[in-house]
């Protein structure tokens, strides 16, 4: 399954952007154009302002509590790769391992974050079965993980809960529409409980989380290159990026991606959406329809 | 006579046209795309998204759909290039790994079955010679050559036209190694292009030539045999060979084998020297073990392996392949003789079991099969030691009462990891092993 040598070469990237969406679009950027085998992995990893992070096969009107969001100036986002429902915000860490097919193995880059900060903090972090990190005792989840796999290619992204404010995050991921819509789309597992690094070790932080990832990390390869990135001024000047950031923040991503649904109004009468659109309509889908 | 062939011809031609016009659409061959290994052990996904329709014109490397396995959301990517026949799931549906995920009606170099058909078939009485597709039934071949998806896929790849291939198998069927033999050939057999080709009896001039070149690089893509080749060399670089070489006398074996030779037969066995060989290195390996072990990754460990699993080089249609047999420590010369024989046959047919090829732990190459005497093998990582037995020669040497005498000599050329092996063990094992091929009585004494 997974093979045992890691290889020679690797670069980190430390991205000084905190746009979700730029990030994101950088990331998928150099997913398709970073040629892994030749030019070695790559560890990418940033934090944004307050954002919910759907999967790629997810329903925004099913996994966000969309108004609430709204008011309070949390970005909806919808990424490329598959998964569960996120909430980011400045005290979360964003960790992303790009490598080929052959070695992409979550298992593995799991075990050497969760060691690294172990020895960094007085924390106890165990990856589980699901591939997400809780923090022991209480088996509260601190990081979830997503992957996306393309033309020998693969990357495995991952959040990391420094600090964060768990009733905003509670809030954001609560729809009241999440038992009015009927369809396919992968479902967001709730975790029985939610925790962040600071609450068992007040030092914790974001900055020293990513020392120590970032040390651990190097270990593995003969030759590994730290970069800062200036990601937004990266999407500027890069026509391609800009692109894949423009796709991302359109609403026919975001919403229209949604696989096809059924709503259920409140006068239970159902309707029918296929790419966000009402069906045989051109109209947007939106709950107050 | 030529009318009448011309008449049998014409009348195969009308039938065949009949043929041709109803049945176009069949002479293009239909491929199933298959779900490829997603790894991580797993057997099943959910496709969330088709990119493609049912007739729908697909290039290779375009998307086909994304699927779901748990987390990863991936994108598969077509092989081939044509027209999308079939979707095999629903959105939402699961697809099992192995299995068809569309059909693709591939884009292949068959002739297509218009005007040129007639014409080349005419010509066929007149010229027998000629390059079109033709095979004794040529009947079923005009305007179709038969190959598997799998061959034309080949012959896509190298821009071949199946129908200048010669197709040996049935029917006139183009197969595997009717391409691969094309792919060689080309340069030697091409008519059309060179011009230099003498055919007058004078003598050639040696005024002013001008040498074009007579056709371009043909790539030969690695595949198969020789890729896993490429990569175990790659490796075995790392290790620091050095060699130690001896001539053995083989008058004994070839005695004995002799003797032998009716046993065997009775016994339905193939005997050559190899099962000797094998078992001469089986029971020295017993008092050297430290030749027949495995080094791990990091060269904390060498491990002395106590089965004898000693491989064998192949020469196979495909390549190189290195089958080992299991046990050499618990068979018999007659039973590594038969296990050598089904690797063989196995081996020719390009059938060896992935059993066969893991877990060997010594390694022995009988190039003197092909001939040569002394030679510099390559260790087999992680293996630590190899053996290359060169040709068994009659070569004059003097005898204990100083007179010339013929003998049967065979060269034998060790090399092993000097990480990991001195060459003062190397020599004390070649040493014994000598002893057993000189003396077999020895061996016979270890019977249990």
């Amino acid at each position: 399954m997974c093979s045992i040598s890691r290889g020679k070469l690797s670069t980190v990237l430390k991205s000084t952007s905190s746009c979700i969406f730029e990030n994101l679009a950088y990331e998928e950027h150099i997913f398709r154009t970073h040629n892994v085998a030749q030019n070695g992995e790559i560890l990418l990893m940033w934090s944004n302002r307050p954002a919910v992070v759907i999967g790629r096969h997810q329903n925004p009107w099913i996994e966000v509590n969309i108004p609430y969001a709204n008011k309070n100036n949390i970005q909806i986002v919808r990424r490329h790769s598959g998964g569960g429902t996120v909430y980011h915000d400045l005290g979360n860490l964003n960790i992303s391992l790009l490598t080929t097919h052959a070695q992409h193995c979550r298992p593995k880059n799991l075990k050497f974050i969760s060691d690294a900060l172990n020895q960094q903090f007085s924390v106890k972090i165990v990856p589980n079965k699901r591939d997400d990190m809780e923090l022991h005792p209480g088996e509260r989840k601190c990081s979830g993980t997503a992957a996306r796999i393309a033309r020998g290619q693969a990357y495995h992204h991952l959040t990391l809960l420094v600090g964060a404010d768990l009733q905003v995050l509670s809030k954001s991921l609560k729809s009241p529409w999440r038992d009015k819509i009927e369809s396919n789309a992968t479902r967001s597992v709730r975790a029985p409980a939610v925790g962040f690094l600071k609450q068992d070790d007040a030092n914790a932080n974001v900055e020293q989380s990513k020392l120590a990832i970032v040390e651990a990390y190097r270990k593995l390869f003969e030759e590994s290159h730290i970069k800062t990135v200036n990601v937004a001024e990266e999407v500027k000047k890069n026509a391609e990026i800009s692109k894949i950031f423009d796709e991302l923040k359109a609403w026919k991503w975001i919403y229209g991606k949604s696989p096809k649904f059924q709503y259920s109004r409140e006068n239970k009468s159902i309707i029918e959406v296929k790419d966000g659109l009402v069906l045989d309509t051109n109209q947007q889908f939106s709950p107050d329809l | 006579m030529m009318a009448a062939r011309l008449l049998g011809t014409s009348s195969r031609i009308f039938k065949l046209n009949k043929h041709l016009h109803t049945s176009k659409v069949a002479f293009m061959p239909v491929v199933q795309f298959k779900l490829s290994d997603i790894g991580e052990g797993i057997a099943e996904v959910q496709v969330k998204e088709w990119y493609v329709k049912e007739g729908d014109t697909i290039s290779q490397f375009d998307k086909v759909c994304e699927v779901q396995s748990d987390k990863a959301a991936v994108t598969i990517s077509c092989r081939y290039d044509g027209i999308v026949k079939k979707l095999y799931h629903e959105v939402d549906g699961m697809a099992r790994v192995g299995q068809a995920l569309i059909d693709v009606e591939i884009e292949g170099n068959v002739e297509e079955p218009e005007q040129p058909k007639k014409e080349a078939a005419s010509s066929s009485p007149e010229a027998p010679k000629s390059s079109a597709p033709k095979a004794p039934e040529s009947a079923h071949s005009e305007g179709k050559v038969l190959a598997t998806p799998a061959v034309r896929r080949i012959a896509i790849e190298n821009k071949i036209k199946l129908a200048e291939v010669r197709g040996t198998g049935k029917d006139g069927r183009v197969l595997k190694e009717d391409v691969l033999k094309f792919l060689g050939q080309v340069p030697a057999d091409h008519t059309s292009g060179s011009t230099n080709i003498r055919t007058t009896h004078q003598a050639p001039q040696p005024s002013s030539k001008s040498y074009e070149p007579l056709k371009e690089d043909v790539a030969v893509p690695i595949r198969g045999y020789t890729r896993a080749m490429v990569k175990t060399m790659t490796e075995a670089l790392k290790i620091p060979h050095f060699g130690y070489n001896d001539e053995i006398n083989v008058d004994s074996l070839v005695k004995y084998r002799a003797e032998l030779k009716e046993f065997a037969k009775e016994r339905h066995i193939k005997l050559s020297y190899m099962p000797f060989f094998i078992k001469a290195a089986s029971l020295a390996l017993l008092e050297y073990p430290s030749l027949n072990s495995t080094t791990d990754e990091k060269m904390e460990n060498v491990i002395h392996k106590a089965s004898h699993n000693i491989c064998l080089a192949m020469d196979t249609p495909g390549g190189l392949v290195v089958p080992n047999i299991k046990n050499c420590e618990q068979r018999s010369i007659f039973e590594i003789a038969q296990e050598l024989n089904r690797l063989l046959e196995a081996g020719k047919k390009q059938q060896i079991k992935r059993e066969d090829l893991i877990d060997g732990t010594f390694s022995l190459s009988n190039i003197g099969n092909i001939g040569g005497t002394y030679a510099s093998p390559v260790v087999f990582p992680p293996q630590v030691a190899i053996g290359a037995i060169g040709k068994i020669e009659k070569l004059p040497r003097f005898d204990k009462h100083d007179n010339v005498i013929p003998v049967n000599i065979m060269k034998v050329s060790w090399c092993a990891d000097h990480r990991v092996v001195d060459g003062a063990t190397m020599a004390r094992f070649s040493n014994r092993w000598k002893f057993y091929l000189e003396h077999p009585s020895a061996m016979l004494a270890q019977l249990k």
